[in-house]
């Protein structure tokens, strides 16, 4: 025993197994070299040169639970971090005493105070990356950026550069059961953007479309990744043998009504608007088979409104399939605890008489 | 230093907590402190033992206490090893917390290390100061995963005893639980399994695993239990009533609910469901019908107007 942890001791001096020097070499900041690259700025002369931005485990969760804090309001914070080539890495977030980042311009303005004051003290803990990017939540419509958010996210590029904007939206990400986070940064004003086609869709409310679509060409998503240190892994790992209860007793069905409910009456209005369209190009489409020839004005017409309808199935689907992840938990849920809780030879150990002998399904599947 | 360390028997008092304390932790505490120490050691300009403190923030109510975050501290080591806390960096940092997190109290502080010494408990008596019993979470980063304890950290609370006649801080061990909120517990997932997440894979299949792990933990435990109460009735190991107890009423809450209410609430929810289902599955009908209705156009204008089809779909390309 003494043995052993004079072992212990001597692996806790010199710090062997819990940090791997190779692997987490991404956790040092050296000072000078981002200096060099700062005065560099590859950045300045492509306005397309960051491609790639990697997320630490610990910012990321900090900036999921600080979005979902919010509820329904927006709600902002700083990341830091630094360059390595065309990546941007985030070390760390912290969240900033401003809220409804959405309805106002000088939001940042006001919480800059506070993010001199919190920088300053931070890097006496040795946290020592430099602001690299800011993060805001959009409840419940998505990952891109507002008007508003281009604005704030040139600004910042223009004074600050490197700099990146994170959106994140704690409500889709509940009902979804995966992070909705997006990475974007805005082209110089006048850069005209390289037609790349069209973006991963998703999902806008028909009140915010305006907002989304005039924007949408001035900025660019860069490619997410995350990365965590050899100590994170292995705690990662034993946490699961302690939250795996959480995954069965929460429901997004019940935890995410309003949100749901909301994308449902969107859904709807966007369905009350195509019909419409439809009525109205409806004879024209329907019966001008053959006919038609030089009605380019109302093909092109048809086009949209189809392209309309086939938005509106991907929605609905995805409506669909969230909701019937969630009565898949609750049915399991009813399947184990109370349809047929007694089973197999469980029970006769126990001493109980099995209220239901129906056999349903075994716990064990 | 050494010499302290291993005056340790002193500090802990090994008596069993009765305090009835309810400590929950979030995770993402566990990684913020992981976070630290990895940075500081991998920071530092020459390998040697690091040392790291930081707050615990969190809402205390009555006897329910739940961390959710923390923050690095800053300290300076004394010649004689002891440890002094900034205290006027504490008192910033905690203003700053209280800005963005009004509600977060400071409830303790944590370190990395085997075992608590003389120098926790004087780290302790600084912090007094601000909360009259703080709780204290220290992480062993080397410690070797065993069954009964997954975690590698040991939560302490602090009570005065009478050492050598005179009353005297000591550490008693706590017990814990980890606690998650859902978008966190989400985050969680997500960093854990980033890895294994693949490019288009059917949101179903990471839905199902994810259930599926959680039952077949479910099933290893009840399993455990079984295995437990086959052998006592064997006489393999020795009866204890007091859990006998336990699991006897586990079982006893089967089924968690049943009733009328809740059959039709269920119902209702399914049919809901279902009928979601039902109109989305509408929808892609009648898209798909759309779909046709054109190509069929298509098809049909260029046979009676050959020519004129080819040059409109020239144009629209």
């Amino acid at each position: 025993m003494d043995a052993i942890n004079a072992r212990k001791n001597f692996e806790f001096i010199n710090n062997i197994r819990s940090v791997n020097p190779e692997t987490d070499q991404i956790y040092h900041f050296n000072e000078a070299e981002q200096k060099r690259i700062l005065n560099e700025s590859p950045w300045k002369k492509d306005p397309h040169y960051f491609t790639h931005i990697k997320i630490s485990a610990v910012a990321l969760i900090k900036m999921v639970m600080h979005a979902r804090s919010g509820g329904n309001i927006e709600v902002m914070g700083m990341m830091q971090g630094k360059v390595q080539g065309n990546t941007i890495i985030i070390m760390d977030a912290f969240a900033l005493p401003v809220e409804g980042t959405e309805t106002r311009v000088n939001a940042q303005v006001e919480g800059y105070e506070y993010m001199v004051q919190y920088m300053t003290k931070i890097k006496e803990v040795g946290r020592l990356e430099n602001a690299i990017g800011w993060y805001h939540s959009h409840p419940g419509y998505g990952c891109w950026l507002s008007g508003i958010d281009v604005n704030t996210q040139m600004q910042n590029q223009q004074f600050q550069d490197p700099f990146v904007a994170v959106v994140i939206d704690p409500n889709r990400t509940i009902s979804a059961g995966k992070v909705e986070i997006g990475a974007f940064r805005t082209y110089p004003e006048g850069y005209k953007a390289p037609d790349e086609g069209p973006s991963e869709y998703q999902t806008i409310p028909l009140s915010k479309i305006e907002d989304f679509g005039v924007h949408c060409k001035q900025y660019y998503p860069l490619e997410i990744s995350h990365f965590k240190s050899t100590l994170d892994t292995h705690l990662l790992d034993q946490l699961w043998n302690k939250y795996w209860v959480n995954t069965l007793s929460q429901s997004p069905l019940l935890s995410n009504r309003e949100y749901a409910a909301r994308q449902m009456s969107d859904l709807a209005e966007k369905l009350q608007m195509t019909a419409n369209m439809a009525s109205r190009a409806g004879p024209g489409g329907f019966g001008g088979m053959g006919g038609s020839t030089g009605h380019f004005g109302k093909d092109k017409k048809k086009k949209q409104e189809e392209s309309q309808l086939s938005k509106i199935t991907r929605d609905s689907n995805k409506i669909s399939v969230e909701a019937t992840h969630g009565l898949i938990s609750q049915v399991l849920k009813n399947v184990l605890f109370t349809a047929n809780p007694h089973q197999n030879d469980d029970t006769s150990a126990l001493g109980n008489n099995p209220i239901d002998t129906d056999t349903v399904l075994s716990p064990a599947q | 230093m050494a010499a302290v360390n291993q005056d340790t028997t002193s500090v802990v008092l090994n008596q069993p907590n009765n305090s009835g304390l309810l400590i929950a932790i979030h995770p993402l505490t566990l990684l913020n402190i992981s976070d630290h120490f990895t940075r500081t050691v991998i920071q530092q300009a020459s390998p040697g033992p690091v040392h790291v403190i930081g707050a615990l923030l969190g809402i205390q109510s009555g006897r329910e206490v739940e961390i959710f975050n923390s923050y690095e501290l800053q300290f300076m080591i004394q010649p004689d090893g002891s440890i002094r806390i900034h205290e006027e960096y504490f008192v910033t940092k905690q203003e700053q917390f209280r800005q963005v997190f009004p509600s977060y109290d400071f409830l303790g502080w944590y370190t990395v290390g085997r075992k608590p010494s003389m120098i926790d408990i004087d780290v302790l008596q600084q912090l007094m100061t601000y909360n009259e019993s703080p709780l204290f979470l220290q992480m062993d980063p080397n410690e070797v995963p065993t069954p009964a304890r997954s975690l590698p950290i040991t939560v302490y609370e602090s009570i005065v005893d009478i050492v050598d006649g005179q009353p005297q801080p000591v550490f008693i061990k706590a017990a814990y639980k980890v606690e998650t909120g859902e978008a966190e517990r989400i985050a969680v997932d997500h960093v854990a399994h980033a890895a294994t997440h693949q490019e288009g894979e059917s949101s179903l299949v990471s839905h199902l695993s994810g259930q599926q792990n959680a039952i077949k933990m479910l099933d290893t435990r009840i399993k455990l239990l079984h295995e437990y109460l086959q052998d006592s009735v064997n006489g393999k190991v020795p009866k204890d009533h007091d859990l006998e107890r336990q699991i006897s009423s586990l079982c006893n809450r089967l089924p968690t609910i049943s009733g009328q209410a809740f059959e039709e609430e269920f119902m209702t929810e399914y049919n809901d469901v279902l009928l979601t289902s039902y109109l989305a599955t509408v929808t892609k009908g009648i898209h798909a019908m759309s779909d046709m209705v054109d190509k069929f156009n298509v098809v049909a204008s260029q046979n009676s107007h050959h020519g004129q089809g080819r040059a409109r779909r020239g144009l629209m390309g």
